[in-house]
């Protein structure tokens, strides 16, 4: 246990201001699902609801931003430590 | 990375990673390129070590034996979280590839010999009302999610679509305590026969319905998925009326095939092998799975495969092949040393059953089911599109926007290809 009582396979980190835990290695998308978590993001036209669809980069369903990066793919990039996971504002994909 | 490399390989699936060492056993300077952040690809998921994970799932026992000893395969240099952006062959037969991390960054440009394509696929899935409500995912999600994370999307779900996939996916949910309502496979019996396997007895320890002829015609719900629409098909998988009922589900997962990676092989100008009965165009090789473009071979699910077994066979294959291109193997040694591997790869082939697609799933999504989730286009847009004189998809593409969206088309690219060629007749 770490000094806040945190195991070391535990990341702590937010989304949209909720304080959220997760296991150190999950992806956002994983880390979002294992808090219950199914949807994260409204489509712009319809304003339907988004989460993870092809878990595998491919749909770009999962675009959320962390801190200052935009419109990553929550289905790839790993959840660290701190991270602040916002509802995606970004129209377009960074890559 | 700098000079010159033997042979780069795109893909550290099965058909990539038997390639790399195949190529790299016959003396190769090898250059692995994989999107990944371990060696497995879609097939063979690095499982996360976390605690309460059984010992024989951890990281280091996710790969087959043969394929394990890339970890300690001298010629072969694994470039993992790596994509490669643009390809193209100069006049003098040499292959450049501009090389770069996901996460953005400065792109490297690399010039290669030989390359193997082993750059798979993706989930094919067909639309119907309610399939982008949250919660419905593509079985490879949902054995992705579990096996590399140990995490589910529902409690209580159902397994959709057609082929190889739906048994494996549903019997891992299944013993990570998922209730799995039934496992819906459209084709109908006899012709989908899911072989005596060990999926099928954990399906059947678990008291999990494996029901052919059947499909998830609709999902309902506001903010997630509530309710699944099941209905019996028939043998051109129209729902029966009479037949639908309702399944109260929180997450419903499918999938109804693969549909092959080809933006690499025709931006090097590769030829394509049409769909036959499969749902989509595959890279089309000879017996030595040498594409038509000299010095760029192919493996795995983006020529057809849809084993395990047959990717990694097709790999060692193609591995070889380029080796003999550059040189490293006479053309007698070259037979010699792929004789038997011919045989195993014939036989695995014979095992790997195409799943038709027949045309009765048309029926499925109504006037407003959203059929391209980037662009939001709808299902009657695209019938607008048809009625209005486009021909094929890249004319509905112009029309209505379908398919420009963040993926590309790649998710909804097959299924419309196959409903404008339908409703157009031209193929």
């Amino acid at each position: 246990m770490g000094p806040d009582g945190m195991g070391p396979h535990r990341v702590r980190f937010s989304f949209d201001g909720a304080p959220l835990e997760a296991s150190r290695g999950m992806t956002i998308g994983g880390a979002l699902l294992a808090n219950g978590i199914v949807s994260w993001r409204r489509t712009r036209v319809g304003g339907r609801p988004r989460g993870i669809f092809c878990g595998t980069g491919v749909c770009f369903d999962c675009l959320v931003d962390v801190g200052d990066r935009r419109a990553v793919r929550a289905c790839l990039v790993l959840v660290g430590d701190g991270d602040e996971v916002q509802t995606s504002r970004s129209r377009r994909a960074a890559g | 990375l700098s000079g010159v490399i033997d042979v780069a390989v795109v893909g550290a699936g099965p058909a990539g990673l038997a390639a790399a060492l195949a190529a790299g056993d016959l003396g190769c300077e090898v250059t692995l390129i994989d999107a990944g952040s371990g060696p497995g690809g879609q097939m063979y998921h690095p499982a996360m070590l976390f605690p309460g994970r059984r010992p024989a799932r951890r990281a280091a026992e996710h790969l087959p034996p043969g394929l394990a000893r890339i970890r300690q395969a001298r010629q072969v240099r694994h470039l993992a979280a790596t994509s490669v952006g643009q390809a193209a062959r100069d006049h003098d037969g040499m292959v450049t590839l501009s090389v770069g991390g996901l996460e953005g960054g400065a792109e490297t440009t690399v010039e290669v010999r030989a390359v193997v394509l082993a750059t798979g696929a993706a989930e094919v899935v067909l639309p119907f009302p309610g399939w982008d409500l949250p919660g419905v995912t593509t079985a490879g999600a949902a054995q992705a999610l579990l096996q590399s994370q140990g995490v589910t999307v529902g409690r209580r779900v159902l397994v959709g679509g057609s082929g190889p996939l739906l048994l494996p996916v549903a019997a891992g949910l299944a013993q990570a305590g998922v209730r799995v309502v039934a496992v819906l496979e459209a084709t109908p019996a006899p012709a989908a026969r899911p072989r005596a396997s060990g999926d099928a007895a954990v399906l059947a320890r678990h008291g999990v319905p494996v029901r052919t002829g059947y499909a998830v015609v609709a999902c309902l719900g506001t903010e997630r998925v509530e309710r699944a629409v099941v209905a019996r098909l028939d043998r051109q998988w129209r729902p029966l009326p009479s037949s639908r009922y309702e399944e109260i589900v929180d997450a419903v997962h499918v999938n109804f095939g693969f549909s092959p990676e080809l933006e690499l092989p025709r931006a090097l100008g590769c030829a394509e092998a049409p769909p036959a009965s499969r749902p989509a165009a595959a890279v089309a090789c000879d017996t030595d799975l040498a594409t038509s473009v000299p010095g760029v071979f192919a493996a795995g699910a983006v020529t057809g495969a849809g084993r395990a077994d047959v990717a990694e066979l097709e790999g060692y294959l193609a591995g070889m092949s380029a080796a003999r291109y550059l040189g490293r193997l006479t053309p007698d040694a070259y037979a010699e040393r792929t004789r038997t591997l011919r045989d195993r790869l014939e036989h695995a082939r014979q095992l790997d059953e195409a799943y038709p697609l027949p045309p009765g799933w048309l029926e499925w999504p109504d006037a407003d089911t959203v059929v391209c989730r980037c662009e939001e286009t709808r299902w009657s847009d695209i019938g607008a599109a048809v009625a209005g004189g486009a021909r094929d998809l890249r004319a509905v593409t112009e029309v209505t926007g379908c398919g420009l969206g963040y993926c590309r088309g790649r998710v909804c690219g097959p299924a419309l290809r196959y409903a404008v060629s339908a409703a157009s007749g031209v193929p």
